[in-house]
């Protein structure tokens, strides 16, 4: 039975490591590669178990350069969007992160290796108690999420040095721009969520004044950019 | 089969196309119902070559063949969509794994079975009662017509899981005078009656817009209606707030709105007129509005009425606006109702400006389509004489001497919609007389743009009321490059941008089709293989769809020559082929040409299908009397055909046009049931499966050559077709191996 048991573990232990062999070679062909530099970033991307956020069928694609349906028509990002976003962001162990859609619960527990707080909002029921399940067992304790409409924001936990929208809108909702601090940053794709999406990059100076950038068009599959 | 049956038949098989294509377009995308359907149709092409290699077969007791074959034709079209509701299609991830390939050849075969079945019907028909081929053509031609018109009065009325009891039904009734052992005719029945009471879900892509909606809290659909233009439905949610390209600087509330979906994409909301909305006048759309006090406004495509609103709260006197889709006038229509200010009507806007010779102080044509279907390239072959030089001349003719024309539209990473609309502008503006650099600015926020063209120069007034609009808006000018506002460094411009932004015309009226073949390097180097397909997605689907159909179609023509069944003949080859791509080509060419005329594409498509189907029948009828008295009657049509075909291109008006289609369609139905009646039975499949092949092919082909060269080339394309086959009519009876 002992034996047994030494074995299961062995094996385990195998399987964990080929998955850390997978993210390092997911890293450092898909992200350092194409120009994510931030060391937290990077560091963060390094060390979340992306295997144990997706679907059990799709754990062997978990690493694969590109997103994977989690249904309910929504997606885990291709790991270099959540690495550009993360970056995008500019991450501090001191910050306040609020993230809208949930989803998988990956975005979240990036920024859970860089910030202080996460608070990460989903409307869909099912994909925010399926995420707040898969967060809390890999022990992401900075992190509480709330089923509820994101477009509202988290007006108690206001405001945020950063805001993270991994949910593509038409339109940049008022309320997350109100709740952003000054200097915070705020990344946003734009468009439909299955087609091609500008990824925007929502500035607050100090002062108040708002700027917006469009940083790269992003969608379902991955667009290989060229690398910096 | 008797006449009856068979035009029950025909008319079936046409209506199931319409249908088809309408269920695709609501649970996947348009482009996507394109490529599937065009598979589905070389059913026709396929029956001939299954005719060709077992007509001993099915001749022995013709009787149970045409029993048979309409009884599963019936059950096919209703058991195959039921199954087909079951695939899990994704077509779009195909781009992305190619292990989704193995449904959408199951979704192939299940919608191409029905077309076999009925075709294989069809073309035994022809087998059995050559000898009186025109008759039988002619009720497979009216038929077809009728199939049409029934097809579009199905979309328009029902909802899209019921149209199949329409196709089903109609061959049922191809049934009723069929003599058969009762089984055979009950089984179809029994499967219809519980069809009626039992139709499938539609699985719509959890991908589109409408699945998506309906996750958000207390989502319901509060209305439906089916329409020509697509399914409306419309949806309510508390959080459910749609504001495109709304300004950085709008710190208000947005409230929830209705969504109304087409198609289930969202086409946009209805918000409650008695109601002042802040939000709509921060987007770039408003910026008219601050430049022009109190408007006469001209709204070109007004959708859910946002655009009326916006005017109103901007101090418009008057709106008027057109909108293409009759349902969506229905809905809207009412709200106004209350105002008289607001005149809203159904229609194309450049036929409603043709006709109207009213003056306005604003032209706006506001963001048309969603932002997902602009941005993957998804109308790129959709004509639209809305966004042609002509067009914006005709505007620019119905403004008063300081009137706008104000055009927005999103922006796309990469740049190339914005670009497009400044050059077709610029273009415009030069034709009119107007210096661009004085009277042409524009705007952006960070979704989208709103390009200005004054008739007179802009006042300093208005100069500084656009720069304060800009500045409070949070939006930026667009900086119009000296590159193309000089008339020699434009074409360089052109030539070397990497995407199609030189303007749209009447003779090219694709605004939407950037895709230059140059362009593919710069896509693939930057944004890899997956780039092409979403940037340029309807183009794409164009040249995937040609690429599967023609080896496929070449494949299923050679196979019974290679089989030793049917000794090539390359006349006959040539002739069967001209024919079915001719026919296609003629079709599409009158359908452009009549879409201003008529002003709305649905019209144009019914006039130009019934009245081709029904002068063809017409002809066909008349073909066995005319070939017994002339016996190069085949031959003396075709370049008939061809001589109609180059005088409708010359004269170029749509009231020619409509005079000629009757003669130009009488002499389209004789060269085929001519040629059929040449033939020795056991070629007549074959020639049979080139045609089917070749009408598959046309339609794709047509439209390649209209986006390349311009629709022109379609009528001499036709031209050239009809004066080969009149070339090769007079092929030698070929023999049998």
């Amino acid at each position: 039975m002992k034996l047994a048991l030494l074995i299961a573990l062995c094996f385990l232990a195998l399987a964990e490591d080929s998955f850390t062999t997978l993210r390092n070679k997911m890293v450092d062909s898909q992200i350092v590669a194409r120009g994510i530099s931030d060391p937290a970033t990077v560091r963060a991307m390094r060390k979340v178990p992306r295997h144990l956020l997706v679907p059990p069928d799709k754990v062997s694609a978990a690493y694969d350069d590109g997103p994977l349906p989690i249904g309910f028509g929504q997606t885990i990002s291709q790991p270099y969007i959540v690495a550009l976003m993360t970056e995008l962001s500019r991450p501090k162990p001191e910050h306040g992160v609020l993230e809208i859609g949930t989803g998988s619960g990956y975005q979240a527990a990036v920024l859970s290796e860089i910030v202080k707080e996460v608070f990460t909002i989903e409307i869909v029921p099912e994909l925010g108690n399926q995420g707040k399940e898969r967060l809390q067992k890999l022990g992401c304790k900075n992190v509480t999420v709330k089923i509820a409409d994101g477009y509202y924001g988290w007006k108690e936990k206001a405001p945020f040095d950063a805001i993270i929208v991994t949910a593509a809108a038409e339109h940049i909702p008022p309320p997350l721009i109100e709740q952003l601090k000054e200097g915070g940053r705020m990344v946003i794709p734009v468009g439909h969520a299955f087609f091609v999406q500008n990824l925007v990059l929502v500035e607050k100076q100090k002062g108040g004044k708002i700027t917006s950038r469009n940083i790269i068009p992003v969608a379902f599959v991955p667009f290989q950019r060229e690398k910096k | 089969m008797n006449l009856f049956s068979l035009g029950c038949l025909s008319a079936s098989l046409l209506a199931h196309q319409i249908f088809l294509m309408q269920i695709l377009s609501y649970t996947q995308w348009y482009h996507f119902a394109f490529m599937i359907m065009s598979i589905a149709l070389l059913g026709f092409g396929t029956s001939g070559t299954v005719l060709s290699l077992y007509q001993k077969r099915f001749l022995k007791k013709p009787e149970i063949s045409f029993s048979i074959l309409p009884g599963a034709t019936a059950i096919a079209i209703l058991v195959t969509h039921w199954l087909s509701q079951k695939v899990a299609l994704d077509p779009y991830l195909l781009f992305w794994q190619w292990k989704r390939l193995p449904y959408i050849i199951v979704y192939y075969l299940l919608t191409f079975f029905p077309f076999l079945l009925g075709a294989l019907a069809i073309g035994l028909t022809f087998l059995v009662g050559q000898r009186s081929i025109g008759k039988l053509y002619f009720v497979n031609l009216v038929g077809s017509g009728l199939g049409a018109m029934l097809g579009l009065w199905g979309v328009s009325e029902l909802r899209p899981e019921n149209l199949p009891l329409v196709s089903s039904g109609l061959v049922l009734l191809s049934l009723l005078p069929v003599k058969s052992p009762i089984p055979i005719k009950l089984t179809p029945l029994a499967v219809f009656i519980l069809y009626f009471f039992r139709p499938t879900t539609l699985h719509v892509s959890e991908y589109k817009s409408l699945p998506k909606t309906l996750l958000l809290p207390d989502a319901k659909i509060v209305a439906e209606k089916p329409s020509v233009t697509g399914f409306l439905q419309a949806v309510q949610s508390s959080a459910l707030r749609f504001a495109p390209g709304l300004s950085l600087s709008f710190r208000g509330n947005i409230p929830p709105q209705t969504g109304v979906f087409n198609n289930a994409e969202m086409a946009g909301s209805l918000l409650d007129t008695n109601e002042k909305h802040e939000f709509l006048s921060y987007s770039t759309e408003a910026l008219p509005y601050a430049l022009v006090p109190a408007p006469r406004v001209f709204v070109a495509g007004i959708g859910t009425g946002t655009e009326a609103l916006r005017a109103l709260q901007g101090g418009a006197r008057s709106v008027r606006g057109v909108e293409l889709s009759p349902a969506l006038v229905e809905w809207i229509s009412p709200k106004f109702a209350l105002n008289p200010n607001v005149a809203i009507s159904v229609g194309n806007a450049r036929s409603t400006l043709m006709q109207d010779l009213s003056e306005y102080d604003i032209i706006s044509i506001p963001i048309l389509e969603g932002f997902a279907s602009s941005a993957a390239g998804m109308s790129a072959l959709a004509e639209d004489y809305l966004f042609t030089v002509e067009s914006f001349r005709l505007m620019i003719q119905r403004l008063k001497e300081r009137g706008l024309l104000a055009i927005s539209s999103w922006l796309k990473m990469p740049e190339r919609s914005s670009l497009k609309i400044l050059t077709t502008l610029i273009e415009a503006a030069e034709a009119e007389g107007l210096p661009p650099d004085t009277n042409l600015r524009a705007i952006k926020s960070w979704g989208t743009m709103t390009a200005v063209l004054s008739k007179s120069p802009f006042s300093k007034a208005q100069l500084e009321a656009f720069e304060k609009f800009r500045d409070q808006m949070s939006f930026e000018s667009v900086s119009i490059s000296e590159e193309l506002l000089s008339f020699r460094e434009r074409a360089d411009f052109y030539r070397n941008h990497p995407f199609r932004v030189i303007p749209a015309t009447d003779n090219k009226p694709y605004f939407s089709h950037f895709f230059e073949w140059k362009s593919l390097p710069y896509l693939f180097k930057h944004f890899g293989v997956q780039g092409i397909a979403y940037f340029e997605l309807g183009f794409v689907i164009l040249l995937v769809t040609l690429a599967q159909v023609i080896p496929l179609s070449f494949a299923l023509i050679l196979f019974p020559v290679a089989a030793k069944l049917v000794r090539p003949s390359g006349k006959v080859l040539t002739y069967f082929g001209s024919l079915g791509l001719g026919f296609l080509f003629v079709e599409m060419g009158l359908i452009q040409n009549l879409v201003l005329f008529f002003g709305h594409p649905i019209y144009a498509v019914s006039v130009v299908i019934t009245s081709l189907l029904i002068f063809s029948g017409l002809g066909s009828l008349a073909s066995r009397a005319l070939y017994q008295r002339l016996p190069e009657a085949q031959k003396l049509a075709a370049y008939t055909i061809a001589t109609l075909l180059l005088a409708i291109l010359y004269l170029n008006s749509p009231l020619i046009t409509l005079v000629l289609i009757a003669p130009l369609a009488f002499f389209m139905g004789i060269p085929f049931p001519v040629g059929i009646s040449r033939l020795e039975n056991e070629v007549l499949p074959w020639a049979l499966s080139i045609n089917g092949f070749m009408s598959v092919i046309s339609t794709g082909l047509a439209t390649l050559v209209a986006v390349e060269w311009g629709i022109s080339w379609v009528f001499i394309g036709a031209a050239l077709l009809y004066g080969t086959a009149a070339l090769s009519s007079n092929f030698a009876k070929p023999q049998q191996a």
